[in-house]
């Protein structure tokens, strides 16, 4: 047995001195034990067991963090716990608030109260935590487990906070309990985290990595930051994110983990299940004062909508119908599952824009300016432009409410200032504005007032009077000169009722401002945000905003603040090449504006650069451009000789320089050595280049400005150097290589470009690149053209039409001096017009080569194979092409019939006729091979068959007929060639053919023929039984016939009865059909089968069959 | 459902006075499968062939006649009428004026004819023509083909989704097999062909082959390969699925002699009813002629030549009766039929024998699958849990043969019986394995190159997928009771949120003809858009112990 686990707890309390232990014991792989030993400390111990059996791992550690848990709540501790000694409080004042809060833990362990409010203990803890009372800890350290959870989560917290080191053992034992709430284990990794020294810190990250899924671990050990977001997305998506707040505790001891989780997190919806782990993370990085984080979420609960509207109170008892899940639910029950469906109703958004408004406004206060300004920055780097909202008046509804003693409609307006409703913003901008009041809808005023108008809906064009100004709500906030934090507590108060009134802090000292500020009108110097002078001390804030920031108004107040500090001189000597470039490349103005200005600054300086003034050229600030630009007019050698500039403004995307940078390059002489480096390094440059939209829009800006520059040197680019470029990753360089073997050709044979380089030219997805194919293709000598046919003959697939006009065009050339190759080329003419056009119109010109390029070489080119086909195509244009080549061809007996004849049933009726008219021209052919030429008559056009019935009438002769043709032709299952077939017979009848005649047409599945057999059957098998067994199934098959046939049956019925009684063979062979057939339920047949039977058993009494004769 | 297939060229029938040729162009999507051989009992496989493909065209569903046209005619006419009427009550004057109109009027319309008339005609024509050259379109999935060691079957599966065809051919049927290669595989397939086979004649020599050229690399520049894809309906393949699975089900069997087929056959043919019941009665008593009540007449056959040996008494109804006519032109060449039932209202199974060949016509339970027989049987209910691993163990065992029996499975791969059963059944239902009743073997059948996704046939609504769950976890309760003739379920659903008090009505044919219920689907739509899942639960409750007493 193996020791897995074990827990020692302790109690002391008066004489009480116990001890109590638990064991988690391996008995065999998967089976454990939980044992516990219990009695007094230091003397004998009782043993005992919780479980009769053998538990797996799992369910044997639930039992043992059961167990663990209730002797906790007992108020057994581990042995330090126990021992540790309670400070005394003799020394403490308990009129003090330290004091008064010591005296109340002490209280809460002994049970009693001293004061006169109640406190809970959770409460009280949470309080020494956010004091920082490091006297308290060993307080808290007992009181930890001795209550509900909430009391447990406090302590934790406070613990974590105070930074309390002897709470070590308390954090293991919470943290490995597996019947502990998340929330509990979690905040208890949190305390061992921020207490362990280094090692021990490994060891519990160990911990925490293995409660992660593989492929995140597995990203985590590697250090894989971009696995790592992309499995976190992915996760995302599936809502598989359980393990979320675990990888956040451990990214206090991996930080690079922090901007990974901060984006994955920017774009979570605040709704189950991402939101248990928005608050635990939320909670867990107010603790850790992990700004960057704290940030997205305060921002995020802004911003986010409220996932449902609760309208009842939690304990309510009745449903509620929510849209969002399409469930109607109690709301509150819901929401204390443990898989709820819901979270972040209005209240708790409420709730946490509070709380990270107090969290923002406490870090204030302590005395580090620094912290505040972190968060406040952060904050203000996660808002968009579009969160921007101007200052407005407007009325709280657009339908007044109406006066009857006035008999007016009066409305309530709002003046709303910017940004009215973006709280965090306002808070941290416009915190000391006494202006702005915060309704208890969070959205800020600065004024309100009652306007009447005769018109039920509001316009502002029929207002009558503004009869009251109500300004300064003196309900709502008590002290008209308070700061936006006053009015903010006062709602939250009122919101939430809670006794905290005691509690709160000194409001922050309003600056004189009044006197520069007048009300509604912002003066940009007045001092309106919050803690200024911590803004100040930390001037690179406002740098870091000017850098980052994505919104107008808070540039702005970077730029004014920046401009207006003292260090401003020496912030901005601190700027090098690559900030200001950064700043010039914001998409906003006032980044740009500010980098211009350093630049003017240091004008002479920076213009030293070449390669910066061509990075500025590139840049989006139009004031920094044109001054560049200027600069380059100026000195235009100093700066077209840098190699380097030259290659930058090659790849330079802006448009309003296009013509500019064409221009300057096409002035400049560049020398020739000069041109060839560009040449080689743009090259280079462009070989390394992506696949990416922006990537073939930079090269095709720079394939031209080269072109311009170094049209003449480009021919001297070697052929390995033209491959690269076509195999490159990057498109457009396709268009470089055209251009430069266009260059090449003007001075070397085009036969010395191989053929497959043109075509892969031709194919290519660019027009520029397929106009310098058929450029190429224009070039190539015809005998070079004859050589490479096939290639030049499969363009006729090309895809566009520019280029199959340039093949048909060379191919006709081609034709005119070499007509030899027009045999080759017919027959691949016809299958391309056999196969799907590539374009619409292409078979329009294909066709048009065919018939009039192509016509003398219909015939000897084309297999009358190659003709039937086109005839059958899928496509019109081609049975109209077929048709053209039909009539021309010259020798139409080189046709099988069975081609002619599938003619005849084609839907064009001229081809149909052409195969009438090949009939009654070539009787000869048609007699020679009748049996062929018979199938005509199943054509598929009714006017095709009148034509085969009028002409085998009428040209054929008794003599050219035989039995099997004339059987074939009954053999159609058309019926009127059926009828046609049977006519023949009839006429051209002759008796020796009788049997033959008789015997193949019985096995015709027809009921019309099976009677035509059925009159011969009389006369010429009569007296013949060794016939009859071939005709079996005829019998058969007619005496079965349901509700059909009855001339036939009948027939039959009386050539059975009259040759059965000549001969006991033939009788027996009767016997076996119609003791069958008698076997059925019409009265009629089965009484001729009995007749029959009857008859024929009294003639051969000894043949076996069911009918018996009675007496 | 989407199905694609790519055949080289077309399957081509070609005639002449001497000899015939079959050859069937196969999907060269699929593995490998083909057969070059000739035909031995060729009259008897025309026949077969013959009644195969009466399966694939049989379309046996209520068309309601258009009237649209007798309706316009009507309206027009309608108003003339009024007008005549009224010019009853009017002077002489205003009928003049009516007549002097009217005459007018006619004069327009022949005017109208005579401009549009060479239009109309056109159109027609092309409508015509629309008909013939696009009859291919009507086709709903080309038959599958599978070559196996022993045998060659044909299988289909009629449009109104409701009758099975099987067709298997033992290799005494052919002559001169050059080479084959086992598998399965679609073969193309058009209306022109019912035609060729009824060329086929004894005295010719007839060659038949699945073409194994389609699956050669062609390098030649035209479109050889045909590429076809249909979209099957759910419903469809569900329904194939679903006779197939109903093969594995323990069932009654007796043997009929031909004839008695022919009597039931001409019964039906010189009858029509108007008003239902419309069932076969199979009256089984043991040592007994089997006896057949035709519904509603109540009409007696005795089929004498034809004994039931079975140990109990019985009384079995099947509906949708007509559809045994495919098997008219079986009878002058079958030794005999045996009848598989597997209970009242369950899909049936007639399989002749012809000696060489088997030709197997399933039906299910009835004609049209509309929702008032949803919610019947659940015949794609799993039957026994068995883990992935086992059913591919058994599936690889049973590729190994081809074909095999579930106790020769058992023995060679070492599991208990009923594991092999229940995994078989599973691949059976998803339409990878089918159950060979005459021989009781389990083949290898892959009715598509990808296996078929099963989840989404399980059911055929998704209100039937709800309806099963509420049975599943028991939050169904029913009452029954019958009235004229008709039976009413009333049920209570029990759902999430509220409960659902229901009432369903069935018929004598086992319709559900009415119902209603207390949800918001049925009070928008009342049974429009067919019954909502608690109507569904109340109805499948009352099945749920016959299929229990199906599946075990």
């Amino acid at each position: 047995m193996k020791l897995i686990k074990q827990s020692k707890l302790f109690f002391k309390e008066g004489k009480s001195d116990k001890v109590y232990e638990i064991d988690l014991c391996e008995l065999s792989a998967n089976e454990f034990l939980v044992n516990f030993r219990y009695g007094r400390r230091e003397g004998t111990l009782k043993e005992g067991t919780k479980t009769p059996a053998a538990l797996p791992l799992d369910k044997a550690e639930l039992l043992f963090a059961e167990l663990e848990n209730e002797k906790r709540k007992k108020g057994y501790q581990t042995e330090t716990e126990v021992f540790m000694e309670l400070p005394s409080l003799d020394a403490v004042n308990p009129d003090t608030k330290h004091g008064a809060i010591l005296q109340r833990l002490q209280d809460a362990i002994v049970g009693k109260n001293s004061f006169k409010t109640e406190w809970k203990a959770s409460r009280v803890i949470w309080k020494a935590g956010m004091l920082d009372l490091q006297e308290a800890i060993p307080f808290i350290i007992k009181l930890a487990t001795r209550g509900d959870e909430m009391q447990t989560y406090a302590a934790l917290y406070a613990l974590t906070k105070m930074n309390a080191t002897t709470a070590g053992p308390l954090f293991t034992a919470l943290a490995s309990n597996v019947r502990q709430k998340e929330y509990i284990t979690n905040l208890a990794f949190e305390g061992l985290l921020t207490i362990a020294a280094a090692d021990e810190q490994q060891k519990i990250s160990n911990q925490l990595l293995e409660k992660l899924p593989d492929e995140v671990r597995h990203a985590v050990e590697a250090k894989d930051m971009e696995l790592l977001e992309t499995t976190l997305y992915q996760h995302t998506a599936d809502k598989a994110i359980a393990y979320f707040t675990t990888l956040y505790l451990l990214a206090k001891v991996q930080p690079q983990l922090l901007p990974v989780l901060g984006n994955v997190l920017k774009t979570w919806a605040y709704k189950p299940p991402f939101f248990k782990h928005i608050r635990a993370i939320y909670k867990l990085a107010q603790l850790r004062n992990d700004a960057a984080t704290v940030a997205i979420l305060a921002y995020g609960f802004e911003k986010q909508p409220a996932m449902f509207r609760r309208t009842s109170s939690l304990d309510a008892n009745h449903k509620q119908y929510l849209a969002v899940i399409d469930e109607t639910v109690k709301v509150g029950a819901e929401l204390r599952n443990k898989e709820s469906k819901l979270a972040f109703s209005q209240y708790t958004k409420m709730y946490l824009q509070k709380n990270s408004v107090d969290f923002l406004e406490s870090t204030g206060e302590r005395a580090d300016g620094s912290a505040y300004v972190k968060l406040a920055l952060h904050i203000l780097l996660q808002y968009k432009e579009k969160d921007y909202t101007i200052a407005e008046e407007k009325p709280l509804s657009d339908y007044g409410s109406y006066d009857y003693q006035k008999k007016l409609y009066s409305y309530v307006i709002m003046d709303y200032p910017e940004c009215s409703n973006s709280l965090l913003l306002t808070t941290i901008l416009f915190g000391n504005d006494p202006g702005r009041q915060l309704q208890a809808n969070l959205r800020f005023i600065t004024g309100k007032k009652t306007v009447t108008s005769s018109h039920y809906y509001y316009n502002p064009a029929n207002i009558n009077t503004a009869t009251a100004s109500t300004g300064n709500n003196p309900g709502t906030t008590g002290d008209s000169g308070g700061s936006v934090i006053d009015a903010a507590k006062s709602i939250f108060k009122s919101l939430f009722g809670k006794k905290e009134a005691a509690t709160a802090p000194p409001a922050p000292v309003p600056l004189q401002q009044s006197e520069f500020a007048p009300k509604h009108i912002e003066d940009p110097w007045a001092r309106l945000e919050l803690y200024p002078e911590d803004w100040d001390a930390k001037p690179q804030a406002y740098v870091q905003l000017l850098m980052q920031a994505e919104m107008n108004r808070i540039l702005l107040f970077a730029y004014l603040r920046l401009k207006a500090h003292p260090l401003i001189e020496e912030i901005i000597a601190l700027f090098d090449e690559r900030s200001v470039l950064q700043l010039l490349n914001r998409p906003f103005d006032l980044p740009n504006q500010f980098g211009f200005e350093i630049v003017k600054k240091e004008e002479r300086q920076f213009a030293e650069k070449p390669v910066f003034i061509a990075q500025v050229l590139a840049a989006n600030s139009e004031n920094a451009r044109l001054w560049a630009q200027d600069l380059v007019n100026r000195n235009a050698e100093l700066y077209l000789n840098d190699i380097d500039f030259v290659l930058t403004l090659l790849f330079n995307v802006v448009k309003d320089n296009k013509n500019w940078i064409s221009e300057t390059l096409h002035k400049h002489q560049f020398p020739v050595e000069r041109i060839q480096a560009i040449l080689g390094k743009a090259i280079a440059e462009l070989l390394h280049f992506e696949n990416t939209d922006f990537n073939n829009l930079q090269a095709k800006n720079a394939i031209d400005r080269l072109v311009l520059i170094a049209e003449g040197q480009m021919e001297r680019l070697s052929w390995a150097m033209v491959e690269q470029l076509l195999s490159s990753a990057l498109n457009a360089n396709q268009i470089l290589a055209v251009k430069i073997l266009l260059n090449k050709t003007r001075n070397t044979p085009a036969t010395e470009i191989p053929m497959s380089l043109t075509n892969s030219l031709l194919l290519s997805e660019f027009p520029e690149v397929r106009d310098g194919g058929i450029d190429l293709l224009n070039q190539y000598p015809d005998h070079f053209m004859v050589e490479h046919i096939q290639l030049l003959m499969n363009l006729t697939d090309a895809a566009d039409e520019k280029v199959l006009a340039a093949a048909l065009n060379i191919m006709r050339k081609l034709l005119a001096s070499q007509p030899r190759i027009g045999n080759t080329i017919v027959p691949h003419f016809a299958y391309a017009l056999m196969r799907k056009e590539k374009f619409e119109g292409a078979h329009v010109l294909l066709n048009e080569f065919l018939v009039n390029d192509l016509k003398p070489y219909w015939n000897s080119g084309l297999q009358p194979k190659e003709i039937t086909k086109l005839i059958h195509a899928q496509y019109r244009i081609s049975h109209l092409a077929g048709y053209e080549i039909l009539k021309a061809y010259s020798d139409p007996n080189r046709f099988s019939l069975r081609q002619i004849i599938s003619f005849g049933s084609h839907e064009i009726l001229a081809i149909r006729q052409w195969c009438w008219n090949y009939f009654k021209e070539n009787v000869a052919r048609i007699r020679e091979e009748r049996n062929q030429s018979l199938t005509l008559l199943d054509a598929k056009w009714d006017d095709t068959r009148a034509y085969a019935f009028h002409f085998f009438k009428t040209a054929f002769t008794e003599a050219d007929w035989d039995p099997d043709t004339l059987i074939s032709i009954v053999d159609s299952i058309r019926p009127d060639v059926e009828r046609f077939g049977k006519e023949m017979i009839t006429r051209f009848f002759k008796a020796e053919h009788a049997l033959d005649y008789l015997t193949k047409l019985s096995e015709h599945p027809s009921v019309n023929v099976q009677a035509f057999v059925s009159s011969y059957l009389a006369a010429y098998t009569k007296d013949q039984p060794e016939l009859l067994q071939e005709l079996t199934f005829y019998f058969r098959s007619v005496l079965t016939r349901v509700n059909k046939g009855r001339v036939a049956k009948d027939r039959i019925f009386d050539f059975l009865y009259q040759e059965s009684l000549k001969n006991m063979e033939t009788a027996s062979w009767a016997v076996g059909i119609l003791d069958d057939v008698s076997a059925q339920s019409t009265i009629q047949d089965k009484a001729a089968c009995i007749a029959i039977l009857t008859k024929i058993k009294t003639h051969y009494p000894e043949l076996d069959m069911h009918l018996v004769i009675k007496n | 459902m989407l199905f694609n297939y790519k055949y080289s060229g077309n399957t081509s029938i070609s005639n002449d006075a001497n000899e015939t040729a079959m050859s069937f162009a196969p999907d060269a999507l699929r593995d490998p499968t083909f057969f070059v051989g000739k035909l031995n009992k060729k009259i008897a496989f025309r026949e077969a062939i013959s009644a195969l493909h009466d399966v694939v065209v049989s379309d046996l569903r209520y068309k309601p006649k258009d009237r649209a046209e007798y309706k316009a005619w009507a309206e027009e006419q309608e108003k003339l009428w009024l007008g005549e009427y009224m010019a009853g009550f009017q002077i002489e004057q205003v009928k003049n004026r009516i007549e002097e109109i009217r005459n007018d009027l006619k004069e327009i319309y022949r005017e109208k004819d005579r401009v549009l008339g060479p239009f109309n005609k056109a159109k027609l024509r092309y409508f015509d023509y629309l008909y013939k050259n696009d009859r291919d379109a009507w086709m709903v999935l080309d038959p599958v083909i599978t070559v196996h060691p022993d045998e060659l079957f044909f299988e289909c599966f009629s449009q109104d989704e409701s009758s099975y065809g099987k067709l298997s051919c033992n290799y005494n049927v052919f002559t001169e097999i050059n080479e084959f290669k086992c598998g399965t595989t679609n073969i193309d397939y058009s209306a022109e062909l019912y035609g060729e086979f009824q060329k086929i004649r004894g005295y010719k020599d007839t060659s038949f082959k699945i073409d194994p050229s389609g699956f050669e690399a062609t390098t030649t520049n035209e479109e050889v390969y045909k590429e076809v894809k249909i979209d099957l309906p759910d419903s469809w393949v569900r329904g194939f699925l679903q006779v197939s699975a109903a093969m594995t089900l323990p069932a009654t069997t007796f043997e009929l002699h031909p004839m008695d087929i022919f009597s039931l056959c001409q019964y039906l043919r010189r009858f029509k009813e108007t008003t239902g019941p419309r069932a076969l009665r199979f009256i089984l008593a043991p040592g007994q002629p089997v006896r057949l009540v035709i519904e509603p007449w109540y009409e007696t056959l005795t089929f004498h030549r034809s004994i039931y040996t079975g140990a109990e008494e019985k009384t079995i109804r099947i509906w949708g009766r007509r559809r045994l006519m495919i098997l008219e032109r079986l009878i002058p060449i079958a030794k005999s039929f045996k009848v598989v039932l597997l209970g009242s209202g369950l899909p049936s199974f007639f399989m002749a024998d012809l000696g060489d060949m088997t030709f197997t016509l399933g039906l299910s339970g009835w004609t049209t699958n509309d929702w008032s027989k949803a919610g019947n049987f659940d015949l794609m209910a799993p039957r026994g849990n068995v883990d992935i691993l086992t059913k591919q163990k058994v599936f690889s065992s049973l590729k190994e043969t081809w074909f095999a029996s579930a106790a020769d499975i058992a023995k060679k791969s070492g599991l208990s019986s009923a594991v092999v059963s229940s995994a078989l059944t599973a691949y059976t239902q998803a339409g990878r394995v089918i159950y060979d009743l005459k021989q009781g073997l389990y083949r290898v059948r892959e009715l598509s190159q990808d296996p078929l996704d099963f989840s989404a046939l399980r059911f055929g609504s998704e209100q039937e997928k709800i309806a099963n769950e509420f049975i599943v976890q028991h939050l169904v309760k029913i009452a029954t009771k019958i009235e004229n003739d008709v039976l009413e379920i009333k049920g209570k659903v029990r759902t999430k949120n509220e409960t659902f008090s229901t009432l369903a009505l069935i018929d004598k044919d086992q319709r559900l003809i009415d119902g209603s219920c207390e949800c918001a689907f049925y009070q928008s739509n009342k049974l429009k858009k067919g019954p909502c899942e608690h109507i569904l639960a109340t109805r499948m409750m009352l099945q749920n112990n016959t299929v229990k007493v199906a599946a075990n």
